[in-house]
């Protein structure tokens, strides 16, 4: 436990997420031809929601109260990811920890999705859930990949041994397959099949509105900023800088460009359905398989 | 001297005749309940005592001196813990079913709360005995008490087939498990588990590789691993619900009690290599059962049959565990690798024990309300029942091993287990991989079986759903509440589960932060953290912070309908089934769950009546009578002057029996 990184993390996923949403927006406006809207809209946007009218469609607690509950478990795990601040994480970053507070706020997203009682809230659960069980494997394999090498659950373990082992094959592999499924983890075009505005309106967040929204639109874009974190810092952290405010700015810089091409590819794809984005994904699987099979035999 | 254990199993025994022959549901629920809440009483009282002093209880009832075999309530830590689960589990199912079997109106309760009994004390016997004999006897009246219990609505087709399913298939397997006893009698003469474990020790390796076959099959069967327990899909959705609760929660543990008996010590120097042949053989099943449950489970629609394949999934979860134990154990440098297999399968048995027979009861609750287990036909339930659907979501969310309950603990230390294993035998990081994929589909089926279930909008095709009574909640809620407060302390719960193994936790498990646990890493293991009043701590802080935001812009709150594109539709129009759930991705995978097709026998419903003493021997009798009563009351005409005519006959011959005599 450090509680100035705990604040430090914290603070980086509360700022920093909706900055990199309008840099997402800023580059697929300019593959668009288009002039796109200003770097701060996100923040605007959100602020904006905060004031509107909170509708609520039914009574059920667990409608109104699962986007906090949303936030507040993946802003957790911000905290237990490693972002450049020193000492690693502000919590005790243990890898089965983080990968199960990422799932409890997607379990908190479909409850909410169910008690709101529309059926296309149910089916963006329901296609939340079958995205996270093609993608999530491919994350797991790739971080146990990395607890193989370091010999270590705890993440800023994983992310330290790269410092003093230097690179190999088996995490530049896993670091590949979780580069490959991270437009799914982003929850982008082309996987951006649980939202799907065009066919399931909305997916889980149909029925919300105002303050709740706004809650739900900062969850989901510090979980993309949290997969992006973890990409960079455990599988491409060079180089080494110190001191550590220098590696807190290398990584959001490097967190921006994983950003940048994300919306490159976002804005050249069209929606896979769910079927065929399974048919990726296992094939990712693979290569997230062969890291593990590299880093068993020790490469 | 008269211990507290024998005093559990009299009360059991006692409670059954009594309770046996009520006439009421409800008198006959409320004493069972007072039986087996004192014999719960009397367990905890000796359970805790040997846990805890570490000692253990012996009181010898009697001697077979010429088999070798004696009949002796012994109970060691292992046994303890395993007694303190069953009788806890089992005190919530009476409870529970003190409301619900009022649903059996026509059935007899005495006949219920009787076999219920016989079943609490069969199990409670399997661990309180030390002696293989004996073991298989009392295994035996668990079986056969349970068999009647899951035949309980016996008028039904489907449920006679699913009884005669588990009939034979542990009664195969039980047979396995008489001749591997018989084997090591005959190689050491003597039936006690001491002498059997150092005949195994000192068997040559064949013999020990085919006894340690015949037990793996047997306890495997009972556990409902892949694809020994076949039985199971079927039988555990034809019990009534707090029978399920008891035959999920715990009986099919007592498999993984057997095989941490058979395998208990046996990783010793010489036996090593074949140890740990074995070790894979039982983490494979386990990781295959694990792995075929939880996607079986996915697709299918009926609420406890849902829960009977996710049994079967975290049945396998507990193999595996058990399997990393029995690969690492006795090997040198090595132990806390076995240590925290054990550990895990230990704390998951317990966990499971709880949070599963929390989910049967909820299931029960459903059916209770709307007569149907059916998902698709249910919905909107937790208005009628807002206790039992908070206790439903606590125990989802345990089944789905989300922090912080009691489901997510024991999962860390089984991925650590598994890792850390892996490092050292690689095919167990594939392991890890395949449990936590396996979890993510135990999320998906939890969450189907909760969301259409308790939430949305309140079916409208059948009847009204109807509250249930406060027994049912009462019991739900005291079970959720072990989850969470497990799943809040768990190194507290893990100090009691290495008691139970009389292991050492400290050389694992630093006490962390608030009742956390933190791996140092120091023997082979992989450091790793999990401090869960922390994690809540901080979650609550995040969680306020997220109402403080929304609070900001001082919005106001509106009810609206729900949207729906701009039309309106009738609300049954809107509901989204079970069935739709995940089916694109069902369509991906096959079938994988094989299942044995049972044809459909004739004679299928005589085999119940060949146990029951109803069928061929009491309404016989009766008949019998009846049809002798019937035959002397034929000669009652109603005329006087055949009765006049009898009496002279009567007459004429006492009158010639007298000459006879007098003469």
């Amino acid at each position: 436990m450090h509680a100035g990184t705990i604040a430090i993390n914290g603070l980086l996923a509360l700022l920093l997420a909706p900055l990199f949403d309008g840099v997402t927006r800023k580059v697929r406006a300019i593959v668009h031809s288009r002039k796109g809207p200003p770097l701060t809209q996100t923040y605007m946007d959100i602020l904006k929601l905060l004031g509107k009218e909170d509708l609520r469609c039914t009574t059920s607690a667990i409608f109104r109260f699962a986007p906090a509950a949303a936030f507040a478990s993946f802003l957790v795990v911000a905290l237990l990811t490693p972002m450049g601040a020193y000492p690693g994480t502000g919590l005790n970053g243990d890898m089965i920890v983080w990968i199960y507070f990422l799932t409890f706020g997607a379990a908190a997203i479909i409850l909410m999705a169910s008690a709101s009682g529309n059926p296309f809230a149910k089916m963006g659960g329901a296609r939340e859930i079958m995205l996270l069980l093609s993608v999530e494997p491919i994350v797991v394999a790739s971080l146990i990949t990395a607890a193989v090498k370091s010999r270590s659950l705890l993440l800023p373990d994983m992310s330290a041994h790269n410092f003093t082992a230097g690179p190999s094959v088996s995490m530049a592999v896993a670091g590949v397959a979780l580069f490959l499924a991270l437009q799914a983890t982003l929850g982008r075009l082309p996987f951006d099949i649980a939202e799907a505005e065009s066919e399931v309106v909305g997916g889980a967040l149909v029925e919300q509105g105002g303050p709740s929204l706004a809650l739900l639109k900062m969850a989901l874009l510090m979980r993309q900023a949290i997969y992006s974190y973890i990409l960079v810092q455990v599988f491409i952290p060079w180089p080494a800088l110190s001191p550590w405010p220098l590696m807190l700015v290398s990584s959001a810089v490097k967190v921006a460009v994983i950003f940048v091409l994300a919306a490159v590819i976002e804005a050249v794809s069209p929606r896979l359905r769910i079927d065929q984005a399974m048919t990726y994904m296992s094939r990712v699987l693979f290569v997230a398989l062969a890291a593990l099979a590299f880093a068993a035999i020790g490469v | 001297m008269v211990g507290s254990l024998e005093i559990v199993f009299v009360l059991l025994f006692v409670g059954a005749i009594v309770s046996g022959v009520m006439r009421s549901w409800r008198s006959a629920g409320v004493t069972a309940t007072v039986f087996v809440a004192l014999a719960t009483v009397f367990a905890w009282l000796a359970g805790w005592k040997v846990l805890l002093g570490g000692g253990a209880a012996y009181g010898l009832i009697f001697r077979l001196p010429t088999l070798g075999s004696e009949l002796a309530v012994s109970l060691d830590p292992l046994g303890a813990g395993f007694l303190l689960v069953i009788t806890g589990v089992s005190l919530a199912a009476t409870i529970y079913s003190i409301g619900y079997m009022s649903i059996y109106r026509d059935k007899s309760p005495g006949t219920f709360y009787a076999l219920l009994q016989l079943f609490i004390a069969g199990m409670a016997g399997v661990a309180c005995v030390a002696d293989w004999l004996f073991f298989i006897v009392l295994w035996e009246l668990m079986t056969l008490a349970s068999y009647f219990l899951v035949t309980f609505e016996r008028d039904d087709p489907a449920v006679a087939r699913a009884g005669f399913k588990y009939f034979v298939m542990t009664h195969v397997a039980s047979a396995g498990l008489l001749v591997a006893a018989i084997v090591l009698w005959r190689l050491t003469g003597s039936f006690a588990f001491g002498a059997h474990k150092a005949g195994l020790m000192g068997a040559s390796s064949s013999i020990r590789n085919v006894v340690l076959a015949l037990y793996f099959i047997a306890f495997a069967t009972k556990a409902g691993i892949y694809p020994f327990g076949d039985w199971l899909p079927d039988a555990h959705p034809a019990a009534p619900s707090g029978v399920s609760a008891i035959l999920s929660g715990v009986m099919i543990k007592l498999g993984a009690y057997g095989v941490l008996r058979v395998f208990w010590g046996l990783g010793g120097a010489g036996a090593a290599g074949g140890m740990m042949t074995w070790g894979i053989i039982v983490a494979s099943f386990g990781v295959l059962s694990a792995f075929v449950g939880g996607l079986t489970a996915m697709r299918e629609n009926d609420a406890k049959r849902l829960l009977a394949y996710s049994s079967i999934s975290q049945t396998g979860y507990i193999f595996l565990a058990l399997g990393i134990w029995i690969t690492f154990a006795g090997r040198v440098g090595l132990e806390s690798l076995a240590l925290l297999g054990l550990l895990g399968a230990g704390f998951h048995i317990l966990n499971d024990a709880i949070y599963k027979s929390l989910l049967f009861l909820s299931a029960g609750s459903i059916l209770y309300s709307t007569g149907t287990r059916d998902l698709d036909r249910v919905g909107g339930i937790s208005r009628v029942m807002p206790v039992a659907a908070a206790a439903g979501l606590v125990g989802v969310l345990s089944l789905a091993g989300l922090p912080p309950t009691n489901g997510f603990a024991s999962k860390w230390v089984i991925y650590q287990a598994s890792i850390s294993g892996g490092f050292q035998f690689s095919p167990f990081i594939a392991a890890a991989v395949v449990a936590f994929f396996v979890s993510l589909s135990t999320l998906a089926y939890s969450m189907k079986f909760f969301c259409t279930a308790f939430l949305g909008p309140s079916s409208t095709e059948g009847t009204e759903p109807r509250p249930i009574p406060g027994t049912m909640s009462f019991a739900q809620a005291v079970l959720a509440l072990i989850c969470l407060a497990i799943g809040l302390a768990p190194l507290w719960a893990m100090r009691l589960v290495s008691a139970a193994f009389s292991s050492s936790l400290p050389s694992i498990y630093r006490n962390g932060f608030f009742g956390g646990m933190s791996t140092l890493g120091a023997g082979g293991e992989a450091p790793a953290a999990w401090s869960p009043i922390a994690a809540v701590v901080v979650l609550l802080v995040c969680f306020a912070l997220a109402q403080i935001i929304r609070g900001l812009g001082r919005s106001s709150a509106r009810s609206v309908p729900g949207w729906y594109g701009g039309e309106e539709h009738a609300e049954n129009d809107l509901r989204f089934r079970a069935r739709g759930f995940y089916s694109p991705f069902n369509e991906a995978f096959p079938k994988v769950y094989l299942r044995v097709p049972v044809p459909r026998l004739p004679g299928l419903g005589r085999l119940r009546s060949a146990f029951d003493l109803d069928t061929w021997f009491y309404n016989p009798l009766v008949r019998g009578g009846e049809r002798a009563v019937n035959k002397v009351s034929r000669s009652h005409v109603g005329i006087p002057q055949l009765y006049m005519i009898w009496q002279v006959a009567g007459m004429v011959l006492v009158i010639a029996i007298l000459f006879l005599i007098v003469r």
